[in-house]
C-alpha cells in the first residue's frame, strides 16, 4: 500500500492543441514509465483515430513513480485529457479523480475558450492549479503577456507559473517538483467503508466491464464483494490493477489511489460512470455526488448499411456507451433505412468520432443521417411534443407552432478578424448581444444563434475565416418559436424519410435547390432513370434527372489485363455494396450526411 | 489449349493515350533485352510447367521496331525449345505501319509467322494526328500491301474510334476504308482515357474533348452493323473476323485457358497460378540475368474464384457461356450459382439465355462492366 502522503493525483487540462499530450510524453520519459525504444509522439493517444487526427479524444490515466529532488519517492497519477469542446465531459470526469491540475497554456496563443471552460471546472472542484506556459521555444511565444492574461481573465496567481516547452523538454523537472510540492495529497480515510468513484469504463470480451475508479475512502481488493450503489448489483472483485502505462495487477487499491477493477460484469447497464462502488458487507452511508448528466445537442440516425447487422450494431452501441456515456441512443426505424438508432451527441466532432469508433472497433459499415437539432412542436390539439428527427414532424395542418433551440456562443478572436466573423454570424441568423476586449488585441463576441444554423459547418467556416485563431464556447438558451418547414426529398417519386430536413421557410427554396443539385452530383448514373425532387408538403420546389447509364464497357481485356480488370470489377461491385438501395436506386452513403452541407 | 506470349516493350515513339509498358529505348537496351528474353525462353522451356503450345503471339509495344534478325532468332529459339501441338501453329506478330518493310515482313513470314496484326488505328490523317501516331495513312496502305505480297494468310487491322473531334461519319469512313482492304480480321476499340497519360491530362484540362456518349454509342452500333453486313462476324466485344479466321490465341484468354508470358510485364496463367513478370525493363533484364526468371507477383486462385473469373471472361465472347460445358468443367451451374442476381440481369435484358448459352445482349455489351461486376 502506498502512503497517501506520497500520492499525487493530477490531470492536464488545456485548450485543444496547447500541448497536453506532448507534456505527458515528457513526464512519461523523465519518470521512466516508457522506455526510449517504445516512446512515440503523444504516447497516450492510443486510439488510431486519435493518432490520425492528432487530437486526444479519450482521457488516459497512467501511474508513475517519481524520485523528487529531495530524494523522496512519489506515486503520481497522471490523467491526460482532451481539449476539444465536444469532449469536455471527459475532462469533468477526470477532474473528479484528482487533487490538482496542470493548466497548459500555449504561450503563443494565450487563453482560449476551452482554457477557461476547463480551468473553471477545475476551480469549482477545488483543484490546486499549476499554470504551465508551454511552447516557449517558438519565436512567437510571449509568456509574460500570457501570464498577465491568465491573471486578468482567470484571476489565477501566476508567480509560480512554469515556463515550458514540452517539445524541447524544457521545464519538465520544475513541473514535476511543483506537482509534488504544491498539489495536496489525497485525504480519504483508508479505514472508512469503501467509496470508489467510477470515472471511466470499457468493455473487454474476456473480463467483462473494466471500470476505472478513484478510491475516495476505504480499499478494494480481489475477492471482495462489492455493490454498485445506484443499481444495487453485487459482484465479487476479480482483479485490481493500475496502468503504468501497461496494465499491471496489484493486490489492492486504497484510499487516494486510482486504478481499475474487474468483476465479471457482463451486463453492461450495471456499470455506470459516476456511480459509487461500496463494499457489500460494510456499505458506505452515502454515494459520492457523481457527475452532472450531460445533454446531447446534436442528433442523427445511425443505421447499418446491411439491415441484417442491426443486432450487431445494437450490442456495439451498448458497449461503446460504456466507454462514452456522453452520447445517447434510442431505437428508431426509417422506411428507407430500416432499423437503427437515433443518437444524440455533444457536438459534431463527437458525432463523427462515435460513428467512426463504431465502424472501426466493431467492424460495422454504417450510414448516418444528416445531423439535426431537436424541435419543440405545439400541436393544434395543444399538446407539446419534442422531435429529434425531421422524419417525425407531423403534417403541417396538425402543427400549431414550432420552436427551435437557441444557443449563446462566445467567440474568442484576435481583433483583426472581427469583420469576417461578424459577417459569418449574420449569415447564420446570429444576433449579437455583446462584445468586449479580453486584452488589447483579443475580443470576445457574444451571439445568439438558432442552433440549427451552426450545427454543421459553422465551426469549420469560423476556423477558415480566422485562420484557426478563433475559439468558441457555447451554452443553451432554450427554445424560441420560428417559421420552420419540413423539406422532403423524393427519389423516383418516393419520399426518402432519412433525407428530410427542417429548415427556415425563408431558406427552404434555396435549400431545396441546393440539395437536389448536390444529390444529382452524388448519386451515380444507374441502369434506370433517377428523378430527384425536393418538396414542401405537396409542392415540388426543385427537380433534377439522372439519365440512365447506357455505356460502361472495357474495350480491351487480354491476358495481361485480366487480373487488373477483375480487380476493377470487384471494386465496382464493392462500391455498389456500400451504397444503400432504395427502391431500384443505389444511393451512396455520403448522400445522407452531405445533405446539410450546402 | 495453351498460348505462348512474348512481350516486346519498344515503340518508335510513345503515344499519348497509351499506358502499356512500352516506349522508345536505345538500340543498346533493346539488345540487352532480347538477350534476356532468349535466356528466359531457355530457362522456362526447361521447366515442367511449359507444356505443349498451340499459339504464339509476339506483342508489345511494337515488336517490329526490333531488327528483323533478332525477331527471327527469338522465333527460332521459341520453336526449338518449346513443344508445339501442330507443325504450323498460329503465330501472330503485332506491327505498326511505320515500322515494317517488305523485306522484314518477308523474313518474318519465312520464319513461320502466319498472322499479322497491323496497328492502323485510323485511316484519316486527322485521326492519326490526334492519336499522336508516328505513321501516315499511306504507311498503313503499303504495310497492308506488303503483308499480302509476302503471303501472310491472316491479316488483322486494329482501329480506334471515339477520337477527339471524330463524328459518326468520320468513323464510318475509317471502317469503310478498312473493309475495302479486305483484311481477315478487324479489332475496333473505343478510345479509353487511361490512368496517367498525356491524353488524360489534356482531357482534364479541357484541351481535348471526346465525342459524347450518344455519339460513341452510335459509332459502336455502326461498327457492329457495318462489319456484319460485310461478312465480319463479331466474336468478342471488340473483335470481328471472317468466320473461321478468329484469333485463337486471344480466344484462349477469354476461355481462361493456360498461357505462358515471357518478357517484362508479361503475365502467365498456369492454373491455379497467375504470375506477372517485373514491369520495369531494367529490373527484368537484371533479374533474368541473375536467376533466369523475373516473376514479381503471383496470385493463386481457388476453384470458385477461377469459375467466377471464367464467367466474366467468357461473357466477353459473343457466343457467351455454354452452360453444359461450364457445369461440367467447374461443377458449378451458373444459373443456380448466381440465382437472383442473374434473374435480374436477364429480366433487365442485359443477358440472354438461348440454346443453353448465356450471353450478353447488345445492350448488355454496352454495359458489360455493370453486368460483369455483378458476377465477378
Ligand atoms: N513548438 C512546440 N510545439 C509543441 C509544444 N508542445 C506541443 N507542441 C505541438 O503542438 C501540437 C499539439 O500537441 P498535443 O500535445 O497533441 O496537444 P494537446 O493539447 O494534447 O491536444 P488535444 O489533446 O487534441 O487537445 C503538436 O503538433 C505538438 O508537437 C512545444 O512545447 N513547442
Ligand atoms: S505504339 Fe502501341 S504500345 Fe507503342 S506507345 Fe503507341 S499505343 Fe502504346
Ligand atoms: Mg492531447
Amino acid at each position: 500500500m502506498t502512503d497517501p502522503e506520497r500520492i499525487r493525483n493530477f490531470c492536464i487540462v488545456a485548450h485543444i492543441d496547447h500541448g497536453k499530450s506532448t507534456l505527458a510524453d515528457r513526464i512519461l520519459e523523465i519518470t521512466g514509465a516508457v522506455s526510449a525504444r517504445k516512446m512515440k509522439k503523444q504516447f497516450l493517444d492510443q486510439m488510431d483515430l486519435e493518432r490520425e487526427r492528432g487530437i486526444t479524444i479519450k482521457a488516459q490515466t497512467v501511474r508513475l513513480t517519481y524520485q523528487s529532488e529531495g530524494d523522496e519517492r512519489y506515486v503520481l497519477n497522471l490523467i491526460d485529457t482532451p481539449g476539444h469542446v465536444d469532449f469536455s465531459y471527459e475532462v469533468s470526469r477526470s477532474i473528479a479523480a484528482c487533487e490538482g491540475a496542470l493548466l497548459v497554456v500555449d504561450a503563443t496563443q494565450g487563453v482560449e475558450a476551452q482554457t477557461l471552460a476547463n480551468v473553471y471546472m477545475a476551480i469549482e472542484n477545488d483543484l490546486e492549479i499549476i499554470p504551465v506556459l508551454n511552447k516557449i521555444d517558438l519565436p512567437g511565444a510571449d509568456p509574460d503577456k500570457v501570464a498577465q492574461e491568465i491573471e486578468k481573465i482567470i484571476g489565477l496567481d501566476t508567480s509560480g507559473a512554469i515556463l515550458a516547452s514540452a517539445k524541447e523538454g524544457i521545464g519538465i523537472r520544475e513541473t514535476l517538483e511543483a506537482i509534488v510540492h504544491r498539489i495536496p495529497a489525497p485525504t480519504g480515510d483508508s479505514e472508512a467503508p469503501l467509496r470508489a468513484l467510477i470515472f471511466d469504463s470499457w468493455f473487454d470480451s474476456y473480463q467483462g466491464a473494466v471500470v476505472l475508479v478513484k478510491i475516495v475512502e476505504g480499499n478494494l481488493r480481489p475477492g471482495m464483494w462489492i455493490r454498485m450503489m445506484s443499481t444495487n448489483q453485487v459482484y465479487q472483485v476479480e482483479r485490481t490493477g493500475i496502468f503504468s502505462p501497461d496494465p499491471m495487477y496489484i493486490e489492492q487499491l486504497s484510499a487516494g489511489e486510482v486504478g481499475f477493477v474487474t468483476a465479471s460484469i457482463k451486463t453492461i447497464h450495471d456499470t455506470r460512470i459516476g456511480d459509487t462502488i461500496t463494499e457489500r458487507d460494510h456499505p458506505a452511508a452515502q454515494a459520492l455526488p457523481g457527475f452532472r448528466p450531460v445533454k446531447p445537442v446534436v442528433f442523427c440516425g445511425i443505421y447499418p448499411v446491411d439491415p441484417a447487422q442491426y443486432d450487431h450494431l445494437k450490442s456495439a452501441i451498448e458497449r461503446l456507451w460504456l466507454n462514452d456515456p456522453a452520447f445517447s441512443y434510442n431505437i428508431e426505424s426509417s422506411a428507407a433505412l430500416g432499423f437503427g438508432f437515433r443518437c444524440g451527441f455533444l457536438g459534431l466532432l463527437h458525432m463523427e468520432i462515435v460513428k467512426e469508433r463504431l465502424e472501426r472497433e466493431y467492424n460495422l459499415s454504417l450510414i448516418s443521417t444528416a445531423p439535426s437539432v431537436s424541435y419543440q412542436i405545439t400541436l393544434t390539439t395543444g399538446k407539446l411534443i419534442q422531435i429529434h428527427n425531421p422524419a417525425q414532424m407531423p403534417t403541417s395542418e396538425k402543427i400549431g407552432q414550432i420552436a427551435e433551440p437557441y444557443i449563446q456562443v462566445e467567440i474568442y478572436v484576435p481583433k483583426r478578424y472581427i469583420g469576417p466573423v461578424m459577417k459569418l454570424c449574420d449569415e447564420k441568423r446570429g444576433i449579437q448581444t455583446d462584445m468586449y476586449y479580453l486584452t488589447e488585441s483579443r475580443v470576445v463576441l457574444r451571439y445568439e444563434f438558432p442552433f440549427n444554423e451552426i450545427v454543421l459547418d459553422f465551426y469549420d467556416r469560423l476556423k477558415s475565416v480566422t485562420r484557426g485563431y478563433a475559439s468558441i464556447d457555447y451554452e443553451f438558451l432554450g427554445y424560441r418559436s420560428a417559421n420552420l418547414v419540413k423539406l422532403d426529398i423524393l427519389i423516383n417519386k418516393q419520399p426518402v424519410d432519412a433525407l428530410s430536413i427542417i429548415v427556415h421557410r425563408d431558406k427552404a427554396y434555396y435549400r431545396g435547390r441546393e440539395l437536389v443539385g448536390r444529390l444529382h452530383k452524388i448519386i451515380p448514373r444507374q441502369m434506370f432513370e433517377v428523378i430527384i425532387q425536393a418538396s414542401i408538403g405537396n409542392n415540388v420546389i426543385a427537380r433534377e434527372r439522372i439519365p440512365p447509364l447506357r455505356k460502361d464497357v472495357t474495350a480491351k481485356c487480354y491476358g495481361g489485363d485480366i487480373t487488373r480488370k477483375r480487380k476493377l470489377l470487384e471494386k465496382q461491385k464493392e462500391g455498389k455494396k456500400r451504397m444503400k438501395q432504395i427502391g431500384h436506386v443505389n444511393i451512396p452513403q455520403e448522400a445522407f450526411l452531405d445533405i446539410l452541407k450546402v | 489449349m495453351a498460348g505462348l506470349y512474348i512481350h516486346i516493350p519498344f515503340c518508335k515513339t510513345k503515344c499519348p493515350y497509351c499506358d502499356f509498358v512500352s516506349g522508345p529505348f536505345p538500340v543498346e537496351i533493346q539488345k540487352r533485352y532480347v538477350g534476356a528474353l532468349l535466356r528466359e525462353i531457355e530457362t522456362t522451356s526447361q521447366e515442367a510447367e511449359a507444356s505443349c503450345f498451340d499459339t504464339l503471339y509476339i506483342g508489345g509495344g511494337t515488336p517490329t521496331v526490333l531488327p528483323v534478325e533478332w525477331l527471327v532468332s527469338i522465333l527460332e529459339k521459341t520453336f526449338d525449345l518449346f513443344s508445339w501441338s501442330d507443325i504450323h501453329p498460329e503465330v501472330t506478330i503485332e506491327a505498326n505501319p511505320g515500322s515494317v518493310t517488305e523485306r522484314g515482313l518477308r523474313e518474318l513470314r519465312a520464319a513461320g509467322v502466319n498472322r499479322i496484326s497491323l496497328g492502323v488505328q485510323s485511316l484519316s490523317p486527322g485521326g492519326l494526328k490526334v492519336l499522336g501516331r508516328s505513321h501516315s495513312v499511306s504507311d498503313s496502305l503499303s504495310a497492308y500491301r506488303y503483308a499480302r505480297e509476302v503471303g501472310f494468310p491472316l491479316v488483322s487491322l486494329d482501329l480506334i474510334y471515339g477520337l477527339p473531334g471524330q463524328d459518326v461519319e468520320g468513323w464510318h469512313k475509317d471502317l469503310e476504308g478498312a473493309i475495302s482492304l479486305g483484311p481477315d480480321h478487324i479489332s475496333c476499340y473505343e478510345l479509353t482515357v487511361e490512368g496517367d497519360t498525356p491524353l488524360k491530362r489534356a482531357v482534364l484540362r479541357g484541351e481535348v474533348v471526346l465525342p459524347d456518349e450518344e455519339t460513341v454509342l452510335e459509332m459502336t452500333d455502326l461498327t457492329e452493323d457495318l462489319l456484319a453486313r460485310n461478312g465480319y462476324r463479331q466474336y468478342e466485344i471488340s473483335n470481328f473476323a471472317i468466320p473461321g479466321r478468329e484469333c485463337r490465341h486471344n480466344i484462349n484468354y477469354w476461355e481462361n485457358g493456360a498461357y505462358l508470358g515471357l518478357g517484362c510485364s508479361a503475365v502467365s496463367f498456369l492454373p491455379p497460378y497467375r504470375e506477372r513478370n517485373i514491369r520495369d525493363i531494367f529490373g527484368y533484364i537484371e533479374s533474368v540475368r541473375d536467376t533466369g526468371r523475373a516473376i514479381e507477383e503471383q496470385e493463386v486462385l481457388d476453384t470458385e474464384a477461377r469459375f467466377r473469373e471464367s464467367v466474366t471472361l467468357a461473357l466477353r465472347l459473343i457466343r457467351g457461356i455454354s452452360l453444359p460445358e461450364f457445369s461440367e468443367k467447374w461443377r458449378y451451374d451458373p444459373i443456380i450459382y448466381y440465382g437472383d442476381t442473374l434473374k435480374v440481369l436477364l429480366a433487365r435484358g442485359l443477358l440472354a439465355l438461348e440454346d443453353q448459352h448465356l450471353f450478353l445482349t447488345r445492350e448488355g455489351r454496352r454495359l458489360a462492366n455493370v453486368v460483369l461486376s455483378e458476377l465477378v
